[in-house]
């Protein structure tokens, strides 16, 4: 592990605008992928208790490396000095990227990508306070209000979506279909909605033109490639999302990126996102939200432009260049 | 010049004391300086306020990195002119240690004593120039009155008096051997250690100062109760500057009977008070004493009992010198005795202590920092070791 002196001279030594040695851990494949294209070099830490990187989620990107978990606290390479080190949740990482962070004298940038557990009291969110690096970020007002953080005490970075990559594609006709993406759905009904969608859709004797991507047994399977992937959005008039509690719906993000008239529940930070009417619908009606897919399976017109119009949301609030922008600043603030 | 400093000067030890006047100093003498803190311990303490405004200086394009660290942190960076080690060590070697060779991959290293410059010079493992630089002072705390604490039992005493930490090296028994064998019940003489073990409480100090007290006058066997020796006044409390300073004012004359001292900031401030420190001939003492103060004969022996340090330092292949109580004692007995002479040895340590400025120590490190310096090692054929043929043939 690079020592006190060490990290004093990578400051002023490393080119002021030149790429910045950042260590985290194998968190959200395609959060990852999208802070890569920062364009700084990601280290990231691996050990017992810390999610491994799933390559069918996402390649791992040229400028980030998977460090050897076998080392142990020997396993940053020796001829890297650590600029920053990135917390991604407070469960697991934070005590890791707070220890390496002192020891190595490196500043501590902590991201919580996670909702606080329901059960948690006032005071122990309080307690959890304590866990702050040096600059603080969620992905969400709600998120951030819901940890009890103020706007003082930690800012809010969107979650940016490759608005090249998720596009509308002229040349692919819609169909008529009510598209769903999830993982793992039926076991993750307490926070995806499964029954929920059950409830809405009629599945499994809906009659409505349902198409389901996922890992879910029994139910879907994923998409083979994120273009593949994209190709369905593409195809989908409607996209419907039944998520209780996330923090930010991806594939939410990602179907209004790609043009998709989205039907949503009202939860979590979705209101940030969505003017009900305007670039999609949400209710947390079941009976309201059958009628809103009704109503847009029927009318293609309606549905072309609430898409376009979500579209515009995601390019103007959530740009993948926006996102890469505002991560660029967070960075080299730490280090200046 | 443009110089990164990179010191734990935040640690509120000597240490740090240290490391504070090398950069004031540094910028008394005009040199552009980014000071860089390292933490070795918790202690939060404040700094000068000159040293947080230099903090803001920005560190890029520095000409020379000044790393005042311990010699296995130090780091070569080959993106800087020169890359200097500022250490310190107290016995005559460390070739136990990795140091010798963190220590050379470096272009030079400075050290505050000529007898640590002899040392290395003598040290065919250690392949890089070697300067010395003594450490700098503030002269106007010196200038400033202190008013002398208010203890009863100093009234109409002269007081010897330490201060320092505990620990193996220190050889606080010694002094209170010397005390008493030398001072009889009736004299009006008394003895103060402001004295603390790292890391631990007051409390736990002073307990430890008690029991070596009671240990030396058992072993001393003069008097057949421990109650009829001097009574020693234990102050182990953490104090301010300030406070420190007042202790200074209190005392009469400074006693330390340390093994080695690569430079002993007590026993200078002493002498710029006035206050003829006693020391072992060693270290930084033997540079800067002089006629400022006096210095007990001592002789090289090994080292024995360190274990409050690093395992390879100190140990008992290595060589400190060990003062002669018996000496020690005589410069005492000269120094309550001899008040005309002790006067002029005063005046001479408070004109000494100059030497030490911060404009005089600027212009030393300066002088280095430019090239115009000798080393002392420089006899040593550096250039020949640093060659690429012999790197070569040590790979081999």
């Amino acid at each position: 592990m690079p020592g006190l002196v060490q990290t004093i001279l990578r400051n002023a030594t490393r080119d002021v605008n030149g790429p910045l040695n950042i260590l985290t851990f194998p968190t959200h494949e395609r959060y990852q992928t999208n802070l890569a294209k920062t364009g700084h070099f990601f280290y990231l830490w691996q050990a017992e208790g810390i999610k491994p990187w799933v390559r069918s989620y996402a390649e791992l990107p040229q400028n980030t490396v998977l460090l050897n978990a076998e080392k142990g606290a020997a396993q940053i390479p020796e001829n890297i000095d650590i600029d920053i080190v990135l917390s991604q949740n407070k469960f697991g990482q934070f005590e890791i990227a707070s220890q390496i962070a002192e020891q190595i004298a490196a500043p501590l940038v902590s991201i919580e990508h996670t909702l606080p557990m329901q059960e948690w009291s006032e005071a122990q969110l309080k307690q959890m306070h304590q866990m702050r690096g040096d600059i603080n970020i969620f992905i969400s007002d709600y998120s951030r209000d819901r940890w009890g953080w103020s706007s003082n005490d930690a800012m809010v970075l969107h979650h940016g979506i490759d608005t090249e990559l998720f596009s509308i594609d002229e040349s692919v006709k819609r169909e008529k279909r009510v598209l769903s993406v999830v993982n793992d759905w039926i076991n993750r009904d307490w926070c995806c909605g499964y029954r929920l969608w059950e409830q809405i859709t009629g599945y499994p004797e809906s009659t409505l033109p349902l198409h389901v991507i996922g890992d879910t047994p029994g139910l879907s399977s994923a998409a083979p490639s994120t273009e593949a992937l994209i190709e369905q959005y593409r195809k989908s008039s409607v996209f419907l999302n039944t998520s209780l509690i996330s923090p930010v719906p991806t594939s939410l993000l990602e179907a209004m990126a790609c043009g998709c008239a989205v039907v949503t529940t009202a939860t979590c930070m979705i209101p940030e996102i969505i003017q009900n009417g305007q670039n999609g619908y949400m209710s947390n009606n079941p009976e309201e939200l059958r009628s809103f897919v009704d109503k847009l399976i029927e009318d293609d017109e309606l549905a072309k432009e609430i898409g376009e119009n979500a579209r515009r949301t995601i390019l103007e609030n959530f740009s993948i260049e926006k996102f890469v922008e505002q991560w660029k600043n967070v960075f080299y603030e730490c280090v200046r | 010049m443009k110089v990164l400093y990179i010191g734990c000067y935040r640690d509120g030890t000597g240490w740090a004391k240290a490391a504070q006047n090398y950069i004031l100093s540094l910028d008394t003498a005009g040199v552009e300086v980014v000071p860089r803190f390292i933490k070795l311990n918790d202690n939060n303490t404040e700094i000068p306020q000159r040293i947080s405004e230099l903090e803001k200086n920005d560190d890029k394009n520095c000409d020379v990195v000044i790393q005042h660290v311990l010699p296995h942190q130090l780091s070569f960076n080959g993106n800087f002119e020169k890359n200097i080690s500022l250490y310190v060590s107290e016995t005559d070697h460390f070739q136990n240690t990795c140091w010798p060779e963190r220590i050379s991959f470096m272009d030079e290293a400075w050290v505050p004593n000529s007898f640590m410059a002899q040392s290395v010079s003598k040290d065919s493992k250690i392949i890089c120039p070697h300067y010395v630089v003594p450490h700098a002072s503030d002269m106007s705390v010196y200038q400033k009155e202190y008013e002398p604490l208010n203890i009863a039992h100093f009234k109409d005493k002269f007081v010897f008096y330490y201060i320092g930490e505990i620990n193996r090296r220190k050889n606080i028994a010694a002094v209170l051997k010397a005390f008493h064998t030398e001072f009889r019940p009736e004299e009006d003489v008394a003895i103060l250690l402001k004295a603390h073990i790292p890391g631990q409480s007051a409390d736990d100090s002073k307990s430890y100062l008690q029991g070596l007290s009671s240990q030396v006058k058992e072993g001393l066997k003069l008097y057949q109760s421990a109650s009829m020796y001097h009574e020693e006044v234990f102050v182990c409390d953490y104090l301010t500057e300030e406070q420190i300073m007042r202790i200074h004012a209190t005392g009469d004359c400074f006693v330390s009977a340390a093994f080695g001292e690569a430079w002993c900031i007590p026993a200078f401030d002493a002498m710029a008070m006035g206050k003829t420190p006693i020391c072992t001939d060693t270290g930084g003492p033997r540079d800067f004493i002089g006629n400022g103060g006096y210095l007990i004969e001592s002789r090289q022996d090994d080292c024995f009992g360190v274990v409050d340090t690093f395992d390879e330092l100190c140990v008992a292949n290595e060589r400190w010198d060990v003062p002669s109580i018996s000496h020690m004692r005589s410069l005492m007995r000269n120094a309550f005795e001899n008040s005309e002479q002790r006067k002029s040895v005063a005046e001479n340590g408070i004109s000494n202590a100059y030497d030490y400025s911060y404009s005089a120590i600027g212009q030393t490190m300066l002088s280095c920092l430019s090239g115009e310096s000798k080393a002392y090692n420089q006899d040593n054929d550096i250039k020949q070791k640093h060659s690429i043929e012999s790197l070569l043939k040590c790979q081999d």
